[in-house]
């Protein structure tokens, strides 16, 4: 059985840094070290903006600092693109339904490229 | 070192000292998510489960992995609490994992004569995130730096992880 990843790893990034939680906070500017922390227990999503200075901060991208996030949405966007793939199939078929129903594809993996983690 | 137990698992190693305990949280065998010393302020087991509680709830993991601790004469702190902890895992349906020196040096491929700190640094190697807690190599007269727990908890998640799936 496969565990589930955590919703994030901000803590065990910072801690590889060596950052405290007001050092952090200085560098996503007007924060205190109290969102950071709250960051890492997962008690709030940080914004878009947010997530991307992390990004920038840690040097690994979003979807492995929130990991446990990522995986849930993915999970989300496959099973509409498996109900939109299926509709788009009994259409009559065009070149760009075609793509679109080759693009959903591997979105959910079907394909057997891409778009896995 | 991993095998596909150690990818299925993310474990939480335990080392209870005097004024609290050292801990380490390792997942699929090779990622160390969060290590370090966690004090706790009274003497009974209360604090300390709920402090482990917390961890348990925050990491969720598959696996407590604790020190096989000789049996003394009358009760010891660590060894009470040890005994809570595995209570506790027991009562949660957590399998709860006891490692020896032995076989944490054994795990980590040294002999078996290799002192703590040996094992320390062979850590530190695997996990080179934890060489700025590496203490410096202790004197007869000193007494044991608390960064040490966090070793040992990280060698028991590691004894853990490298066993054979099934085996205890």
């Amino acid at each position: 059985m496969t565990i589930l990843p955590l919703t994030t790893y901000l803590k065990m990034y910072r801690k590889r840094t060596g950052f405290t939680h007001d050092e952090v906070a200085f560098l996503l500017g007007s924060m205190s070290g109290q969102s950071v922390s709250r960051h890492e227990h997962a008690k709030r999503l940080p914004i878009l903006k947010t997530a991307l200075m992390y990004e920038a901060i840690f040097g690994a991208p979003v979807r492995e600092i929130y990991e446990g996030v990522f995986v849930e949405v993915r999970g989300t966007v496959q099973a509409r693109a498996r109900g939109l793939c299926a509709s788009l199939e009994k259409k009559k078929p065009t070149k760009c339904l075609e793509r679109k129903i080759s693009l959903l594809k591997a979105i959910i993996g079907e394909d057997g490229s891409a778009n896995i983690a | 070192m991993s095998n596909s137990f150690a990818r299925q698992t993310r474990v939480l190693g335990i080392d209870p000292c005097t004024k609290g305990f050292g801990f380490a949280v390792i997942e699929g065998g090779t990622r160390l998510l969060d290590w370090g010393v966690a004090r706790v302020y009274s003497r009974n087991s209360e604090e300390f489960l709920v402090r482990i509680n917390a961890m348990i709830e925050r990491y969720r993991p598959t696996l407590i992995a604790l020190e096989q601790a000789p049996e003394r004469r009358g009760g010891s702190r660590k060894g009470d609490r040890i005994a809570s902890l595995m209570r506790y895992s027991d009562e949660r349906g957590l399998p709860c994992i006891m490692s020896t020196r032995r076989k944490i040096r054994q795990a980590i491929a040294l002999r078996p004569d290799a002192t703590k700190h040996e094992v320390a640094a062979r850590i530190a190697q695997l996990f080179p995130d934890l060489m700025p807690l590496l203490p410096m190599r202790r004197r007869p007269w000193d007494t044991e730096d608390a960064r040490m727990n966090v070793f040992d908890a990280v060698g028991f998640a590691l004894h853990s992880t490298t066993r054979k799936e099934g085996a205890i």
